[in-house]
């Protein structure tokens, strides 16, 4: 029988609470098999098949793989584009033959071009030059001899495959002409060496020089120019004589000089006037030797074999070997993009993970503080 | 918690996860009986409560302890359980008796043993006659001395709601209580008469 008094109906907290616990009393022991149970549960479940992503998640993952491949990819693309700026040449099958990591040569079909129209300016070079040889013997039936003065410079880009022979055939016509070496550098692009020439050529021999420069190799570039220094030559050898005969009147003044500051005076001009007749006389000494001896600057390359220039029928087998090795280069090459442009990524990845951890930190904070509010 | 051997359960470790969950497993079947009120019933709903923790120890995140975490499962779980169930409040004698509860002694018990051992059932029908949000309120703070903070990180709510709650499950259980009472003293005073 209930007793009011003890029945459970009036509380304060302090009493409900202490009845509530009480409840744990009547908790009975877990099962001793409780364990074992769930524990074999867990582990048939771990056995199974994995369920199928949600189609949500794969949707996600599929999106951020793809975005993921179009950064990368369109990177690669991109450094392969700005390497390509700097590689004017590429390898193919016209005969081109030079690395496609040599920047400096040109393309021999744009080359064929080239030399065609160079041909048709040498042409003109050519007889623009001789003109101007021949106008001194024209000009002298009008007015006073005057002699000429052209300074001609010419440049020469070779490429040769035999490099070795054809850089001491260079230098063995230099000196059989007359001239000497100036200057000379050479330097490796790769596995192939590259020479720096500057050529002292006597002018009147410069033609017979150039002529035989064709025989060395591939003339890849050739320039010519000639500069009429006539004029400037005639003013300087002027003001040479007009100081010459400066310098007669003033020794001979020195010897009639009876008053020592005359003779001072006249010294100190004497001194003046040589050394501006020792600056005109440089001056016109540098410009013979110029006028003499033509400058031509040469640049011998080394070629690797050259391939043929015509197309010839290749077989399906050749065809096939040649795609797959040109495929597996460009794939190399991309790779080695990819891994430069992830470099270059790398902090600006560094930056969007910096401020997702910052997002993420952040997040979980303003979540805390609501709880606590 | 070893972090490291969270993260080789979290790769499917079950010897990892045991390491983690077996401190833990007597405040899971506490929890489940509180709940369910029957042995069988109580280690059904604690295995699931396992299971389901395997299930998602891929995406505990440690944004909460493990302990909170797991009754946030849980509490999920007999929810559900007693959804599926439809569980009534008053249970019969027999039905406590087929779930383990010792039937009280036929021979004479001192009268403070058999007044506390009514009034505990009385209590636990009160409980399990709350709406579902405070029975889960009163289960955490009175029976699993669990703090309004801790309460709101399991139920997902604002520690001002839990406490709300709680104030009102008070009450309630006062009057369930006192209109249990009523009738028996009505009773007694009746046949006194």
């Amino acid at each position: 029988m209930m007793n009011r008094q003890t029945l459970p109906h009036a509380w304060d907290d302090d009493r409900l609470l202490e009845q509530l616990d009480a409840l744990n009393e009547d908790v009975p022991p877990m099962p001793a098999s409780f364990h074992a149970d769930w524990m074999k549960k867990v582990e048939d479940e771990a056995m199974k098949p994995q369920k199928k992503t949600p189609l949500r998640t794969m949707v996600t993952r599929a999106l951020a793989t793809a975005a993921a491949a179009i950064f990368v990819i369109g990177g690669a693309i991109s450094a392969q584009e700005n390497a390509d700026l700097f590689d004017k040449h590429t390898s193919g099958g016209n005969g081109a033959a030079y690395s496609s990591r040599s920047a400096t040569y040109e393309d021999s079909a744009a080359y064929g071009v080239n030399t065609a129209s160079y041909e048709e300016d040498y042409a003109m070079t050519g007889d623009t030059v001789m003109m101007m040889k021949a106008a001194p013997q024209a000009a002298m039936g009008t007015e006073a001899a005057v002699e000429k003065k052209i300074i001609r410079t010419a440049s020469r880009t070779i490429g040769t495959q035999s490099y070795q022979s054809s850089l001491e055939s260079l230098r063995a016509q230099c000196e059989d002409l007359g001239g000497w070496v100036e200057s000379f550098s050479e330097s490796t692009s790769g596995t192939l060496r590259v020479a720096y020439l500057t050529l002292r050529i006597p002018s009147e021999r410069l033609d017979a020089f150039l002529e035989g420069s064709q025989q060395l190799g591939r003339i890849i570039r050739r320039t010519e120019s000639a500069q009429d220094v006539t004029n400037e030559y005639q003013d300087t050898a002027t003001r040479l004589s007009t100081q010459l005969a400066l310098m007669d009147r003033l020794q001979a003044l020195v010897t009639d000089a009876a008053d020592l500051s005359d003779l001072l005076a006249l010294e100190s001009q004497i001194a003046d006037t040589q050394y501006t007749i020792d600056r005109l006389q440089s001056s016109l000494n540098a410009t013979d030797r110029q006028v003499d001896y033509a400058t031509v600057d040469v640049t011998l390359r080394e070629e690797s074999p050259a391939t043929d220039i015509v197309d010839t029928e290749k077989t399906f087998w050749e065809r096939l070997t040649a795609a797959l090795s040109s495929g597996v280069e460009a794939f190399l090459i991309f790779l080695e993009n990819m891994f430069v442009f992830a470099a270059a990524a790398l902090p600006f990845i560094g930056v969007v993970a910096a401020l997702w951890i910052i997002v993420r930190l952040l997040s979980g904070l303003v979540k805390k503080w609501k709880h606590r509010a | 918690m070893d972090e490291l051997t969270l993260r080789r359960a979290q790769r499917g470790d079950t010897g990892a996860f045991e390491q983690l969950v077996t401190p833990h497993e007597q405040l899971v079947w506490r929890v489940c009986w509180h709940y369910t009120h029957h042995t069988q019933d109580a280690q059904d709903c604690a295995q699931e409560v396992m299971v389901k923790a395997w299930r998602s120890i891929g995406a505990y995140r440690q944004s909460c302890s493990l302990e909170t975490w797991l009754y946030r499962i849980c509490m999920s779980v007999c929810i559900d359980f007693l959804r599926r169930k439809k569980r009534t409040v008053a249970e019969s004698a027999d039905a406590l008796s087929e779930g383990g509860f010792d039937l009280p002694d036929p021979t004479p018990q001192p009268e403070e043993v058999v007044i506390d051992r009514q009034s505990h059932d009385e209590l636990r029908r009160a409980i399990d006659s709350l709406p579902e949000e405070m029975r889960t309120v009163v289960i955490l703070y009175a029976l699993e001395h669990q703090r309004y903070e801790d309460i709101a990180r399991i139920t997902g709510t604002p520690a001002g709601t839990v406490k709300s709650r709680l104030n009102r499950a008070r009450k309630k259980l006062s009057e369930l209580l006192e209109q249990s009472a009523d009738p028996a003293v009505q009773h007694s005073e009746g046949r006194k008469s």
